[in-house]
Formats: C-alpha cells, sequence, structure tokens
C-alpha cells in the first residue's frame, strides 16, 4: 500500500466518484425533483474538487469549482436539472475525469466550452453574470462579508442543569443559526470524588459562522443570560469561500483539530460542523481508506467515512496471488488427506481433517474477497443506454435489480463486454421505434431490465427488453441459406434462435454504426463459456427477449465431480451435474441410438470411453451424469463416479488451446492431473450428433 | 410528545395554553394552583411545567422551590408566567430554580418557542 502512489489513489477514488456522479445525474433525468440526487452530485463533485487540488491537479479544482458554482442554482432548487443540463453536465463530468486521467488528451477550449453551455442554460431566465456569483449563499452557508461569523466562549454556573437548562439544547439552538464548530473547555472538570454529577463543569468554545445579529444570539441564552459568562467577539474571515456547509472537508477548514485544547469529549453542532474533525484522519495523502469495489448508489458518498474505516484498498494481483497460494493450499490438503486416509496414525488423520477445515474456509474467506458487487458494473450501462437511446430515438427505460449481487471481480471485468454487446442488440435490434411500438399499443418508453440473482452455485445475468421478440422466421431463412439447416428441417423456435450464436450469422438487415461493430453473438457466447458460463435466449414475440447468462460465483476454484473413464480421471463442474443415474442393460442394448430413457423423457449421451478413446475393459456397471447447460440435457457416460473435488483450476496451455472438450486441469490429491470437462463444448457435440442422426435417418 | 404541566388559578388561561400546545403534540395536564401542581407532579413524571405566580394555597416561587427539592423534578425546566416584566420578580424565580420565564400577555408563537426551547424531543 505505502509503495502506492498517492496520485493513483486519488485517481481511484475520483474513478469512483464519477460512476457516482454519473449515476446521480442520469438519475436526475428520471427524478428530477430528488434533491437527495442532488446533493450526492454535489458532494462526488466537491470532493473531486477538494482532493484535486491536494493532489496538484489544479485544473480540474478550477473547473470543478466553477462548474460548482455555475451548478448552484440547481444545488439551491431554483431551477430544474433539464435534460439538456444534464447532457452538459455529463460532458462536464467526462471532461474533469479527462483532465485527471490523461490531461494531454484534452484541451482547456473543450472546457471552456463546456461552462458557457451550462452557464447559458442555467441562466435562461437570468444573466448569465448572476450566476457565476454566489451572491446568494444559503443561509446555512458562510458569507463573504467582512464579517464572516462569531466566536463566542460559553461558561455556564454550575447549577445550571439542575435548574432545566441544557447547555446541549442551547448549543443546538445556536447552531440553527448556522454551521458552529464547537469545542469542549474540559480543564474544569475536577477529579472523579470532587464532583457533583448534577453541576456543569464544560464550557464550550464556539465558532459560529454565520454573520448573524448579536441580538440572535443573545436570543438562545435569553433565560440563561445572567447564570452565564458570554464573551462574544466576532470572527474575522472565513477561512476559506467554502460554497455549502455539506461540502465542508478539512481541506477547506484548515485544521480545526489542533485548536483544540483538550480531547473532545463532547462535541454539540450540526452534523456539517463535526465533520471536519471526523474527516481528519482518513484524510492525509496516502490514506488507507478503501473499498475493494465502488458502490454506484447515491448514497455512498455519504457512508464513506464509516467504509473508510471498514475496508482496505487491495491491488487485485495480490489478490489473485492470495489466491494461487490458497489453491496451491487446497491441492497439498488434498495429499495430505489421501496420505492420512490410507494411514492409520490417528493422530495424523485428526491434523489432516483440521487443516482440510482450514484450507476450505481459508478458500471462502479469500474467495469472498474477491467477490465484488455487480452493481459496479451495471452502472456504467446507465450512460451507455441514455447515449443509445438518445442516439436513435428511442426512449428506454433502464431498470436494474441485484445489483447487490456479488461476483469474482475478474468475471465482473469479462462481463462487461458481453453485457455491452447484449443491451446496444436490445435496443437496437430489440426495442422498437416509437412508431412501432405505438402501433403495438405499447408504451412509448422502451425498458431494459438487467437483472443479477443468486441461483445456487451460480449467479444468473439477465437483459431483458419488451421489444418485439425475434424474428423465428427470418432466423430460420437465414440459418437455411446459410446451409446451415437442410430446408423443411423440424427444429423447434429454440434450436431455431441458437443459430444465432453461430460465427458469422446477422439477420440484421442493415449493419447499425452500433450493432455492426465490436463483438457478435458467437463472441458473447464463447466469452461467457470461457468463463465456464452459458448463456440462453427466451423470446415471445410482441413482447421482448430475454437473454440469460449463467455464470459461476468464481473463476479460480470450483466445486467439481470426479470421474473416471478407463485409466483416466476428469472432472466435470459440479453446478452442470443435474443428477448421476446407472445406465442399464436396456440402454446399453440399444447401440447406434445414443438415447436415455430419463423419466420418459429422451436425453441423448455420450459415451466418454469413446471420446478418450479409452484402453482396458469398461467396469461392468456404467454410469450415466446427466449435465445440462440451461434447458438442455445430455448424459455422460463414465466407468466410475469417484466423488466431490475442490477443484483448483488452471489453464491449460498455449498448445492446448485447440482442444475443445477441456476447459482446463487440475492437480489431484496425488499428485497427477485431471482434466476439467467443457460443458457446453459436450453439450454441442452430442446435439451435433443427435443431429447427425437425424439427418442420417431422413436420408 | 411531552407531558405539560400548567398551573394556573385563571381557567382560561390553562385553557388557552392547552389549545396551544395540544395540536402540536403535547399532553398537558392541569392544576388550579401550587399545591395541585406539587401533586401532579409528584404523582408522575413531567417533561415540562409552566406555572403562574401569583396564586392561591401555595403560590408559584413557593411551587418551584417544592418542585427543586423533588429528586424526579431535578433538571426539569420550569417556566413561569409573570405580568411583571421586572427583572426583581425574574430574579427572584431563577434563584428559586426556575429555567425561564413567559411574559403575559403573550401570543401562542411566544408560547411555543419557548416549549421548543426547553423540551427536546
Amino acid at each position: 500500500m505505502s509503495a502506492m502512489d498517492p496520485t493513483e489513489v486519488f485517481r481511484q477514488e475520483a474513478s469512483e466518484l464519477f460512476e457516482v456522479l454519473e449515476g446521480a445525474l442520469l438519475d436526475l433525468g428520471q427524478r428530477p425533483d430528488d434533491r437527495e440526487l442532488v446533493d450526492s452530485a454535489f458532494r462526488a463533485l466537491h470532493t473531486i474538487k477538494g482532493s484535486g487540488a491536494m493532489f496538484g491537479f489544479d485544473k480540474v479544482a478550477s473547473f470543478t469549482h466553477e462548474f460548482e458554482t455555475a451548478f448552484d442554482r440547481v444545488r439551491k432548487g431554483e431551477i430544474k436539472p433539464t435534460q439538456e443540463l444534464i447532457s452538459v453536465a455529463l460532458a462536464a463530468k467526462d471532461y474533469i475525469r479527462a483532465l485527471i486521467e490523461d490531461p494531454q488528451s484534452t484541451d482547456d477550449i473543450i472546457g471552456e466550452a463546456i461552462l458557457d453551455d451550462l452557464k447559458r442554460f442555467v441562466s435562461s431566465d437570468r444573466p448569465a453574470a448572476g450566476v457565476a456569483e454566489i451572491v446568494e449563499a444559503p443561509p446555512l452557508a458562510p458569507v463573504h462579508s467582512k464579517q464572516a461569523g462569531w466566536h463566542l466562549y460559553l461558561e455556564f454556573e454550575s447549577h445550571i442543569l439542575r435548574n432545566g437548562s441544557n447547555p446541549l439544547d442551547l448549543l443546538d439552538d445556536l447552531c440553527k443559526l448556522g454551521p458552529c464548530f464547537v469545542v469542549p473547555v474540559t480543564d474544569g472538570i475536577p477529579f472523579l470524588d470532587e464532583m457533583d454529577p448534577e453541576d456543569c463543569y464544560l464550557k464550550w468554545d464556539v465558532k459560529l459562522h454565520a454573520a448573524c445579529d448579536k441580538a440572535a444570539i443573545d436570543d438562545v441564552f435569553m433565560f440563561v443570560s445572567d447564570e452565564m459568562k458570554l464573551t462574544l467577539s466576532p470572527l474575522e474571515q472565513v477561512e476559506a469561500p467554502a460554497p455549502a456547509p455539506l461540502f465542508q472537508l478539512l481541506d477547506e477548514e484548515p485544521a480545526p483539530v489542533v485548536e483544540m485544547p483538550t480531547p473532545v469529549v463532547e462535541v454539540v453542532a450540526a452534523p456539517v460542523a463535526v465533520e471536519p474533525a471526523a474527516k481528519a484522519e482518513p484524510k492525509p495523502a496516502v490514506k488507507p481508506e478503501a473499498k475493494l469495489e465502488s458502490k454506484p448508489e447515491a448514497k455512498a458518498e455519504a457512508k464513506r467515512d464509516d467504509r473508510g474505516i471498514a475496508t482496505v484498498r487491495v491491488q487485485a494481483e495480490r489478490l489473485d496471488e492470495l489466491m494461487d497460494r490458497v489453491g496451491e493450499l487446497v491441492i497439498a490438503q488434498a495429499r495430505l488427506t489421501q496420505l492420512a486416509a490410507s494411514g492409520s496414525d490417528l493422530s495424523i488423520k485428526m491434523i489432516a481433517e483440521e487443516i482440510e477445515r482450514l484450507a476450505s474456509s481459508l478458500r471462502d474467506t479469500t474467495m469472498g474477497a474477491r467477490m465484488v458487487p455487480i452493481g459496479s458494473l451495471f452502472g456504467r450501462f446507465r450512460r451507455l443506454i441514455h447515449d443509445l437511446s438518445r442516439d436513435l430515438s428511442k426512449p428506454v427505460e433502464f431498470v436494474t435489480t441485484g445489483e447487490d449481487t456479488e461476483l469474482d471481480k475478474t468475471m465482473i471485468e469479462c462481463l462487461a463486454d458481453p453485457l455491452v454487446h447484449l443491451i446496444r442488440n436490445a435496443i437496437d435490434h430489440g426495442i422498437e421505434d416509437t412508431a412501432t411500438r405505438m402501433a403495438n399499443g405499447k408504451t412509448e418508453q422502451g425498458r431494459i431490465e438487467l437483472a443479477a440473482v443468486h441461483s445456487g452455485a451460480q449467479v444468473l445475468v439477465t437483459v431483458k427488453d419488451n421489444g418485439g421478440g425475434l424474428n423465428t422466421a427470418r432466423i430460420r431463412a437465414k440459418a437455411e441459406e446459410q446451409g446451415l439447416i437442410a430446408a423443411g428441417a423440424v427444429l423447434t423456435d429454440h434450436e431455431i434462435h441458437q443459430f444465432l450464436f453461430h460465427p458469422g450469422f446477422s439477420t440484421a438487415q442493415t449493419i447499425s454504426a452500433l450493432s455492426g461493430r465490436g463483438v457478435g453473438m458467437d463472441v458473447v457466447k464463447r466469452t461467457i463459456e470461457n468463463m465456464r458460463g452459458s448463456i440462453d435466449l427466451s423470446t415471445r414475440s410482441g413482447e421482448g427477449t430475454t437473454v440469460t447468462l449463467r455464470l459461476p460465483l468464481t473463476l479460480a476454484i470450483i466445486e467439481g465431480l470426479l470421474i473416471r473413464v478407463g485409466e483416466g480421471r476428469y472432472i466435470i463442474p459440479l453446478s452442470a451435474v443435474e443428477e448421476c443415474i446407472e445406465l442399464t442393460a436396456e440402454d446399453e442394448r440399444s447401440r447406434g441410438r445414443n438415447f436415455l430413457n430419463v423419466r420418459g423423457k429422451l436425453v441423448p449421451f455420450l459415451k466418454l470411453r469413446e471420446i478418450m478413446t479409452a484402453s482396458g475393459t469398461p467396469d461392468r456397471h456404467q454410469k450415466t451424469i446427466i449435465i445440462s447447460t440451461g434447458e438442455t440435457h445430455v448424459g455422460l457416460v463414465v466407468d466410475q463416479i469417484i466423488g466431490n473435488h475442490q477443484t483448483v483450476i488452471k489453464s491449460l496451455s498455449k498448445l492446448h488451446s485447440d482442444v475443445t472438450i477441456f476447459s482446463g486441469a487440475t492437480i489431484l490429491g496425488d499428485g497427477t492431473a485431471a482434466l476439467i470437462l467443457d460443458v457446453a463444448q459436450l453439450v454441442a457435440l452430442a446435439q451435433s450428433k443427435v443431429e447427425k442422426q437425424h439427418i442420417s435417418e431422413a436420408a | 410528545m411531552a407531558t405539560i404541566l400548567t398551573v394556573d388559578d385563571s381557567p382560561s388561561i390553562r385553557q388557552m395554553i392547552k389549545v396551544v400546545l395540544e395540536p402540536a403534540g403535547h399532553s398537558v395536564i392541569e392544576a388550579g394552583d401550587g399545591a395541585q401542581g406539587l401533586a401532579k407532579a409528584q404523582a408522575g413524571k413531567l417533561d415540562l411545567v409552566i406555572t403562574d405566580l401569583n396564586m392561591p394555597v401555595m403560590n408559584g416561587l413557593e411551587l418551584i422551590k417544592a418542585l427543586r427539592k423533588l429528586p424526579s423534578a431535578v433538571g426539569m425546566p420550569i417556566v413561569f408566567l409573570t405580568t411583571e416584566s421586572n427583572d426583581a420578580v425574574k430574579q427572584e424565580a431563577k434563584s428559586a430554580g426556575a429555567t425561564g420565564w413567559i411574559t403575559k400577555p403573550f401570543k401562542p408563537e411566544q408560547l411555543l418557542a419557548v416549549v421548543a426551547k426547553l423540551v427536546r424531543a
């Protein structure tokens, strides 16, 4: 951590803040009246400004300041955030981001143009000049004037509490006049045995940042004026032109902690005033503040302080390393368990069990540390949808659910591109244009739902649109045209839709700038399958399409089913296993017709002995493992089912990149390697066999 | 919200206090003189006492002193109503243990402001 460049820390923090800002701005487009969103956007801006100045991003600080000032009327609720304003604000955000991430890539002119735009929108009903000044500071904010507040020293008579006056209430009232910085003076507190619990020993030193009348202060203390000593002196100047109390940060309130003569016993002040003190600790340049991920909720910023303490930012590579070590540990532990099981030494067995328990909890903890809520990913698409919906003039409502669902961070990274593609497809091809929607009696606004939900050891991510649905006839025609199926072949709609995942398959009549570039559906499928996930789509004509991604929770360690075929041992990911049944003699007899009867349903099966060209005699009782990818079930015939195995996945070398039916390898307890079967490929293989059979039977 | 005892020999003043404070969510208990007021204060926990000074049987000053001797009334705010807004009376009542005062005649807002100042949710 200490080796990390503080500027880098700021960049990371800023990029999280940008997500908060962008989220808040986009939400504002939907709910322009939500003050919480405005505040959240401003908090993010303000932090960027404050930290930017601290880390030498002067341009960022000055631009953000201008931006903040121009946007001030929105914050005060004087003008509503219109779509134009939000677009400008988003552009400004992008500009600030560029300033931070790659200052060379941008120019001051862009910033000036954005500010001009902003001022024009903001001041549509008022001259621009009036906007840029903070003349009308909100009542709570410090005012730019010679006298910026009051310095009070409060000393109450000791019996004050007994007579029903509560100094804390009085301080509360004082805080209502404006932001207060209250420091209790504790030097009057006697030793415990001399102390009367009903007496008041505390004195207070208060800085009131409000240019209110002296009468207003006297009013606060009207009942106790004869029972207290009040020293009142005007405060010369506000330390910094703080725009608003909510955003008051340490960097604008020069080290108020230093002024504290004694430890704080009780600080009574508006939350604003307490904040600088609370912020003081986590604020130094190399602050250990961090989270593993950013949470884009609007309130994220508000909770910053707590999270800063509760979380630590760790470099991703370190987590990967840790995972590798845990993987090795799990393998070593498997060997130990095997060794202990073969011996008769009870104490070794006990130790082996203990280590097994520890290793598995260490594995779970490590995997947990790598988990990131998928919400951070979802947040990115809001901008995409906002822009696409504008470019295509298709108003789209974007709904996300299950943002809290956690996935391995590597998965989150890998998911971004496929999801971008699916969302583009959904808007470009799924959602109809407004005229068509109206004609079909649908709402003018389309709807895209992005949802994530846990399902066993898997996470389901769905992209759902309420557009026109897939055009099955057109897909079929295209498939026939490309020679993928024989004309007139009997296929279910579901089977026809699978052609969408064929490389080079596109039914788009015109290739638009949006969907024509980037990855295709086949690449999406491949990416998901590389993550040991599966993709499935369902559609209802006129009602929309749902694409479902099933993903394992992690890429590093999976629960596997260890099986034996001939001499070789293999792993089937347990998440794909539906059930294990014995291959009956009757099934065995139906040679050539590779179907099993599973409770009245025909399931194609593959004999792994044949695929692996295993030597030796097969076991007498062959077992069948039913695996599935979504809807499709396939049986795998094996010699022996050995049992569950904690599978630490090792990828195959590049030399084996053309091996399709294996997705990786693992090391077993005895040190030998076992290959991990690629379920999706096996299912595809079984299906192609079935199709060939169909064709040969038809011939 | 708060339980407030109003002690006054004039029912109309008590009524006025009741009419102002009850809509603000407080529950108001009435007493016609200091002795009654003390009995009510002994009977249950109060958040605030608003008392007149000139009353029969036991006057406001005596009530305040008596209340301050009750263990349950330590730190309880006591407000007195006074027509003579002169400092001598105030001083006397304050040294007897009163927390604040309201000068008669008062407007509902003034009463509410004083109550809000002394009674916290």
